[in-house]
């Protein structure tokens, strides 16, 4: 009797403290969780998905273990060009180590990049069906990067994934989209000044695509000018030109060649990329002419001019 | 680690080991049967007397000691050691405890294993350092002093089973199978050691099946039977047969003998009667040690 | 030798010198057990950690990371397995075996506590988890340094070999040093030993009252799974109670979160993996509540330990 109760004593001591702990521990594990110490709640949904590793990876640690050596078996389903295996195998990795940025890049490339390639050019299907496989691989790893950035909100890194694929002209891109995203990436506090820089630049990049913000992305390389000479680059030196040519922009301040490029040499060299580069639709202002002129200040042989003849519209 | 005690003087107890109507009852976890393994023994033992507790396997020796070591708890009756109530952590201090066929750490040397103990004791330091010499000196192990326990023969085993025993000093010294298992020059050398403890004066109380090395070295003998004491009372009490004499003599010849026959038949009307005679047998113990130790000379001539 | 005395000296309650004489006799018996022996093993799996290379095949900054981050979860991974194992073992066979070789019995009969003999074996068992951690973090330290290092070292060529400016390299950097051997490490490791210390003496009080060693090992085990899972039971129990729907589950839920300890908190080497830092104050937190189960632990060990009979 006596070892009995022995037992129902030290249950109801464990009963009593464990009451008393209760909230204390409740509140400082909600601490833990927000400062991302400690790994994610799985719910009882994620735990069947997982199965055995769902109980092996409840001992602390050995979740991000076991996810690295489950992303090295994807190689060989990426070899294999298995996409199916991939996908289900980035499904669990995802959940065994949510807050790695490598895993969830990874399977983002995986469907958006080498998914929807092969199938782009998989002969064994119709056309339709290869656009529409194409599409469907794009849009996976847009719901795998649109996942990562509930998982782990406020993480520039996950953002500058999404606007990467939207802005991404083999892929279906979507450059409002991906301007809105750069945008909401300049939002977030402490954000080391050299993404800031390249979000800033990625913006006027995809805004020059999107034809009917032709004043905004005018102005934007503008005020990007102004700034500093880190930004003196391309992008930014040939919007100006683009844009202060656009008919419908409102130019307060036209700058000349030399003020824009720095030099003669310096423009043409640019200039003349811009050209070569030029996406097929666009309608680069003023650049055709910039090139004549600077073609004819620099006294360029008209064997080796992009227009030895003097365009029809010209006088 | 242990202080003096602030309190005026307790009078000396009168025994070392009181033992007052002992009962310790086991009772089985499911079916709820109770098995009485002592069943109230009473025993006291004088402070410097040898003691010697002996019974059938089973009979409630072991739980005896146990409850007098406060290993298990009386269910009802007293145990006090020095006037101590034996179940307090203090009665300790006094007493020394060779268990049954000990086994210390294998892993540990004969001297470290009573440095051990000599630490848990609250020895330290030089003292303990000589104390422990002067014990691996007394059971014959500096030979072997520094080598793991895991190496020893179980007669070496009982050797530091009782110097971890002695390492305090203690006032009481409780032996169960003290010789079991070991050798007869072994045995010997412990019941040498026992005469030797109780010259010093120190009590002890021991448990053997050996009833020829308890008949030795004990003073008082108490016998127990399922539980219960039997017989209790000094050897002479209880192993003299009333009514009989015994004689030795040495270089007697057979007129000696004669004479003493003629005489015995001269007082038969008073009853006295011849029963035995002839020469007494030694032991086989004896003749074993004094064939070893010869040999042991021979060889170191 | 004296026949009699007029005092009979007193123990004290409880002896922290006494305590360090069964420590150091239970660190010492367990060392000569070879136990150290595992550092050899951990060293290896380190250094093939450090070998792995992931391919940087999307362009993303996520690969040197993701090597330094491998080198520190099989660090992390092999201690809690490690710290878990000598814990529970170590612990869960320390009384038994005491007992079922008979040393116990040559112990309890000098003047010593019961109380003193539970803390001094325990005290052992942890002193050599806590040595063993400590030298695992040192060889973590050095392989996930040389690896950060040399990574640091290549990126730092590429981006200056691009005319990337010094602070705006350093800026970049910042993120994979934050990878590298930091503060966090060692507090990280201090929470595995926080967890240890917990199992221990979970192990510790099964074992007071188990009478088989196999069954304590079981028991606790059982005891640390369901520690791990236990917050995700407290939280369910407590978003039940808040929206004022209890059911079977949710009752089931509460009485796990009141019965088994929270060991999920102790897991922080998580966020150390990810690259993040441990606040000092958590790490206060997450002490006090370890000792205090440990202290709650040890009184109940003693109690159910100190009338025990053999």
């Amino acid at each position: 009797m006596k070892p009995l109760l022995n037992i129902i004593l030290i249950l109801a001591i464990l009963a009593v403290t464990g009451w008393l702990r209760m909230p204390y521990e409740q509140k400082l594990s909600e601490e833990l969780h927000a400062l991302k110490l400690v790994p994610p709640r799985l719910s009882l949904e994620d735990r069947s998905k997982l199965k055995q590793k769902a109980f092996v990876a409840t001992y602390g640690s050995l979740r991000p273990t076991i996810a690295a050596f489950m992303s090295v078996k994807t190689t060989n389903y990426h070899s294999d060009q298995n996409w199916d295996k991939i996908e289900d195998a980035f499904k669990e990795i995802v959940l065994l180590d949510p807050y790695n940025f490598y895993y969830w890049d990874q399977a983002a490339w995986h469907m958006a990049s080498n998914a929807a390639a092969d199938k782009q050019n998989d002969r064994s299907l119709t056309e339709i069906g290869r656009k529409q496989q194409f599409q469907n691989y794009i849009q996976k790893g847009k719901d795998i990067i649109n996942q990562s950035i509930k998982v782990n909100p406020g993480d520039w890194r996950y953002l500058n994934l999404k606007a990467k694929l939207e802005a991404n002209r083999y892929r279906d891109p979507d450059y409002a989209t991906a301007v809105a995203t750069y945008q909401e990436i300049l939002q977030i506090p402490d954000l080391p000044n050299h993404i800031k820089r390249s979000a800033k630049l990625e913006i006027l990049f995809a805004m020059q695509k999107l034809p009917q913000r032709h004043q905004e992305s005018y102005n934007l390389a503008i005020q990007l000018f102004e700034k500093d000479t880190s930004y003196h680059v391309p992008t930014v030196l040939n919007e100006i030109l683009i844009g202060q040519n656009h008919p419908l922009n409102n130019v307060s301040n036209s700058m000349s060649l030399s003020e824009i490029y720095g030099s003669n040499q310096n423009a043409y060299k640019k200039l003349k990329i811009k050209w070569l580069r030029r996406e097929l639709g666009q309608k680069p202002y003023g650049l055709e002419e910039a090139i004549q002129q600077v073609e004819n200040k620099l006294l360029i042989p008209q064997t080796k001019r992009l227009f030895p003849h003097k365009p029809l519209f010209m006088n | 680690m242990t202080e003096r005690s602030k309190t005026p003087p307790k009078p000396i107890p009168q025994f070392a080991v009181e033992i007052r109507d002992l009962v310790k009852t086991y009772r089985s976890s499911f079916k709820r049967e109770t098995f009485r393994a002592v069943d109230n023994v009473s025993l006291n033992i004088a402070p410097g007397e040898v003691y010697g507790l002996i019974g059938p396997n089973g009979s409630g020796k072991s739980t005896t000691m146990k409850a007098l070591l406060g290993l298990v708890a009386p269910t009802s009756g007293i145990c006090k050691v020095f006037g101590c109530d034996s179940r307090k952590v203090d009665a300790r201090s006094e007493i020394g405890f060779l268990p049954e066929n000990p086994y210390f750490y294998k892993h540990q040397t004969a001297a470290e294993t009573l440095k051990f103990y000599g630490k848990l004791c609250g020895i330290r330091g030089k003292e303990l350092k000589n104390r422990v010499d002067e014990l691996l000196e007394l059971v014959s192990l500096n030979h072997a002093r520094n080598r793991r326990l895991g190496g020893y023969s179980k007669g070496m085993l009982q050797r530091v089973g009782l110097a971890q025993a002695l390492i305090q000093n203690p006032r009481l010294l409780v032996l169960d199978e003290p010789t079991a298992g070991v050798d007869p020059i072994g045995s010997r050398e412990i019941r040498d050691l026992i005469f030797q403890l109780k010259k010093e004066g120190v009590t002890i109380f021991l448990c053997s099946h050996l009833l020829e090395q308890v008949q030795e070295v004990c003073d008082r003998v108490g016998i127990i039977f399922e539980g219960q004491m039997v017989n209790e009372g000094t050897l002479e009490k209880l192993t003299s047969i009333e009514n009989q004499h015994e004689l030795i003599i040495e270089n007697a010849d057979d007129g000696l003998l004669e004479s003493i026959d003629e005489l015995i038949i001269q007082h038969q009307t008073s009853g006295a009667k011849l029963i035995s005679s002839g020469t007494p047998r030694s032991s086989l113990e004896k003749l074993f040690i004094d064939t070893a130790n010869n040999r042991t000379r021979t060889e170191q001539k | 030798m004296p026949t009699s005395t007029q005092n009979f000296q007193k123990t004290s309650f409880i002896s922290f010198s006494r305590i360090g004489v069964i420590a150091s006799h239970t660190f010492t018996q367990l060392v000569r057990m070879k136990v150290f022996y595992f550092l050899i093993a951990f060293v290896i799996l380190l250094w093939g950690s450090k070998q792995i290379i992931f391919p940087n095949e999307t362009g993303g900054d996520g690969s040197p990371e993701q090597e330094l981050r491998l080198i520190k979860s099989a660090g992390f991974a092999a201690m809690n397995m490690f710290s878990m194992l000598l814990a529970l073992s170590a612990t869960a066979l320390l009384i038994p075996k005491d007992i079922e070789d008979r040393t116990l019995y040559t112990i309890l009969c000098k003047p010593v506590p019961r109380l003193d003999y539970l803390l001094g074996k325990l005290l052992g068992v942890l002193v050599l988890i806590f040595v063993s951690l400590i030298a695992m973090d040192i060889v973590l330290s050095f392989f996930l340094n040389q690896k950060a290092a040399s990574i640091i070292a290549i990126q730092t060529e590429q981006l200056t070999s691009r005319g990337i400016p010094k602070e705006l390299i350093n800026e970049q950097l910042a993120g994979l040093k934050a990878h590298g051997v930091t503060i966090n490490i060692h507090l990280a490791t201090f929470a595995i030993f926080l967890k240890a210390i917990v199992i221990a003496s979970i192990a510790l009080l099964i074992s007071t009252f188990s009478s088989s060693t196999l069954f304590t090992l079981i028991l606790t085990l059982i005891v640390i799974v369901i520690g791990l899972i236990q917050a995700d039971a407290r939280d369910y129990a407590t978003t039940m109670a808040e929206f004022g729907q209890q059911n079977q589950l949710s009752n089931i839920s509460l009485a796990v979160a009141v019965f088994f300890p929270d060991l999920q908190f102790l897991s922080v080497e998580d966020g150390v993996i990810d690259g993040r830092s441990i606040p000092l104050r958590i790490i206060g937190q997450i002490s006090i509540i370890a000792l205090l189960y440990f202290a709650i632990y040890i009184i109940l060990s003693w109690f159910a330990f100190r009338k025990k009979e053999f």
